[in-house]
């Protein structure tokens, strides 16, 4: 039997609690929004028949049309309507193939989907050959690093893998932890979502985080439960933003703490100018370059010249140094 | 008496057995396992990590063999000229930039070089105005594999015919028997990475230590060589200042400040992908626990005043030694040299002038 065959084979009724309920070994779907599937069978019922085999210990596998049967289980259908692919004698890597093949030209996947498709190929394929023919179809480059990456994703707790799913967390940031113990890497990704961190801060919070637990040689909790942590995690008056940028200054001066007192100093000296409205004076990124900038927008001449004039009588201006200086040692 | 390189096994890739080389290092390393192999595919990504230093690969290398330092437009740097021998080295420090190149590892020695001296050479008579200092110490210790590689029988003799060229062997080993046998002196530069007690113990696995660098370093004073010492990497630690000064108190101790040519200084920096493999490679290592930021090159290096006030310490204590080193930096800005050496060639033009003056009269060259 083909897969037209199969597809043309007649439909069968099955009892919905024999059927998997997880995707099993064909299945590519993550945690899938059922919603608009279970709206679009209540108004015209179920047009295409999910595709099953049944295994030899009883096990109904679902080969192609998972969602279907989760929305059909959500509508508390006792019979559902399935093609069988049981004696199709077709292999395992054969149905898999189909079940991706069907998938890939009606939807995008996910990561966690990737990496479960990834999982399913290395069990019957060579990882040369999944590298090679099977990442490209995923968008994904050819490397055995990546390759690695995703075979870790599919170990991961749920939690990790829904934050993953739903795009909370970037990929980039999951590598940037997979070499941490799991204890720690949920710690921290339940922090991140707790902070609704942008990837870029993701990226710095895990850097900073891990820079400074290995630098003072102490473990991810313990420097968490520091009073000055959790003093701003419970600080009801703040919103996530607003923790997010408290936490990730704070893990900045732990951090780099020469670099945040010359800018704290800097930002002090320039605030107590007094500069004109409409100008602001500005460092290099981290003092690296010697210049320092001064910005003034004006609407016309007159009011640049008046700028000017206010600028030239600031007794403060000829006194502003570099703030780096006080940390040579 | 000379050691054998650490090899376990000598891949001869496709092509390079037609080379005289590659028989030579055969003869000199006979009795280890040797096979015949095709190119190497190139690693993606981070992969094993391993970059398997116990294997020779010999090969025919098709790229350029002489090339300009790749220094930025942002910091200053001392317009070298790197003569590619090979790449990877049997040593192991924490901090070496050639971990980042984990998708060539093993210890390649490009075996045709030989057969390109001739066009090097062209373009070294080509630009007889121009002096040219050559290292082959960027992306290979220079003498690490020297017992077997023998490069100096090719390279001396090639070197006294051009008049405007010097040689700068950089190492870190004590690997100096090829090189005291020949005869050749003239314009050859043997240089020595130098670092404290504390950092060449802990961050450069399988080097030797300071002191037998140095003893090392005499030996090829006493035979007439020209030396040279790099403190790059400088690395803060607790204590900097004193151990970096008891390495000067060994310098004083074993070489005569006049025979030294140049001593350059450069403080830690990396690329930010080679964070992780030193994280996975060397999980002991501290040398990044500092405050480092992301410079102008892309590199992650210490922020500002950290660097001048390591290299104004490391100038003040070379100078306490002798007033006539040559002391440099590498790839700085020309703020940092104003405010921790007081003074500065203000671009790499005047780098590269201030160095060449120094060959010129060492070796008493006329640019």
């Amino acid at each position: 039997m083909n897969m037209v065959e199969i597809a043309r084979s007649p439909i069968i009724s099955l009892d919905s609690n024999a059927i998997q309920n997880d995707p099993g070994p064909f299945c590519m779907s993550y945690e899938p929004a059922l919603g608009p599937l279970i709206s679009s069978i209540q108004e015209f019922g179920l047009i295409n028949p999910p595709i099953v085999v049944r295994q030899e210990e009883g096990r109904v596998d679902v080969v192609s049309g998972y969602r279907r049967i989760l929305a059909l289980k959500d509508l508390q259908l006792g019979e559902i309507p399935c093609r069988d692919a049981t004696d199709s004698g077709l292999s395992s890597l054969q149905l898999l193939l189909l079940n991706l093949h069907e998938n890939y030209v009606t939807r995008e996947f996910n990561d966690v989907e990737k990496a479960m498709i990834l999982a399913r190929f290395v069990h019957y394929l060579s990882r040369e050959k999944v590298i090679q023919s099977y990442m490209p179809l995923l968008s994904l480059p050819s490397r055995e690093s990546t390759l690695d990456l995703y075979l870790n994703m599919e170990r991961q707790t749920h939690t990790i893998k829904r934050a993953l799913a739903k795009g909370e967390v970037s990929v980039k940031s999951f590598e940037a932890l997979m070499d941490l113990e799991p204890g720690f890497r949920s710690g921290l990704i339940k922090s991140m979502l707790n902070l609704k961190l942008t990837f870029n801060q993701q990226l710095q919070f895990i850097e900073l985080t891990i820079d400074i637990c290995t630098r003072d040689g102490v473990d991810i909790p313990e420097l968490f439960n520091q009073a000055s942590f959790v003093g701003v995690m419970e600080n009801e008056r703040l919103n996530p933003p607003q923790k997010a940028k408290a936490i990730l200054g704070h893990l900045k001066s732990i951090r780099l703490p020469r670099l945040t007192r010359s800018e704290e100093s800097f930002r002090r000296a320039v605030s107590e100018l007094g500069l004109p409205d409409g100008t602001q004076i500005s460092h290099s990124p981290f003092f690296e370059g010697p210049d320092y900038r001064l910005e003034v927008s004006f609407k016309n001449g007159k009011q640049l010249k008046d700028r000017i004039t206010v600028l030239n009588t600031l007794e403060k201006l000829e006194a502003l140094a570099d703030p780096w200086q006080d940390e040579e040692r | 008496m000379t050691a054998r390189p650490p090899v376990k096994r000598i891949r001869v890739e496709e092509g390079a057995e037609a080379y005289s080389q590659t028989s030579a290092i055969l003869r000199r390393l006979n009795g280890i396992p040797t096979e015949h192999v095709g190119p190497l595919q190139p690693r993606q990504g981070l992969g094993t990590l391993d970059p398997d230093k116990e294997t020779l690969r010999l090969l025919p290398f098709q790229g350029e063999f002489l090339k300009p330092c790749p220094g930025t437009n942002e910091y200053i740097c001392c317009g070298y000229q790197i003569l590619h021998t090979g790449t990877n080295c049997p040593l192991d420090c924490s901090y070496c930039i050639l971990q980042a190149y984990f998708n060539q590892p093993e210890l390649r020695v490009f075996v045709n070089l030989e057969t390109k001296l001739d066009q090097i050479g062209d373009h070294l008579d080509r630009n007889s105005e121009k002096l040219f200092r050559i290292g082959t110490g960027e992306f290979a210790d220079s003498l690490a594999l020297e017992p077997a590689v023998g490069w100096n029988k090719i390279f001396f003799p090639f070197l006294s015919k051009r008049m405007n060229a010097v040689l700068e062997l950089k190492t870190k080993t004590v690997e100096v028997d090829g090189l005291l046998s020949s005869p050749w002196r003239e314009r050859i530069i043997v240089s020595w990475s130098l670092n404290s007690h504390f950092i060449a113990a802990r961050e450069e696995k399988g080097a030797p230590s300071v002191r037998k660098r140095l003893e090392a370093a005499r030996r090829c004073q006493d035979e007439g060589f020209v030396v040279g010492f790099h403190f790059d990497p400088l690395i803060e630690h607790r204590g900097w200042e004193d151990a970096y000064r008891k390495t000067v108190d060994v310098l004083d101790d074993l070489i005569d400040p006049k025979g030294v040519i140049w001593v350059s200084l450069g403080c830690l920096r990396y690329m930010p992908l080679l964070k992780r493999v030193i994280r996975k490679r060397h999980p002991g290592s501290h040398i990044l626990d500092r405050e480092f930021i992301l410079g102008f090159d892309g590199k992650m290096r210490y922020f500002k005043p950290i660097r001048i006030a390591m290299y104004a310490f490391m100038s003040k204590i070379l100078s306490q030694w002798h007033d006539d080193l040559g002391v440099y930096l590498c790839m700085e800005s020309d703020e940092i040299w104003q405010r921790s050496l007081g003074w500065s060639p203000e671009n790499s033009e005047g780098l590269s002038r201030y160095l060449d003056q120094r060959a010129a009269k060492v070796f008493g060259m006329t640019y």
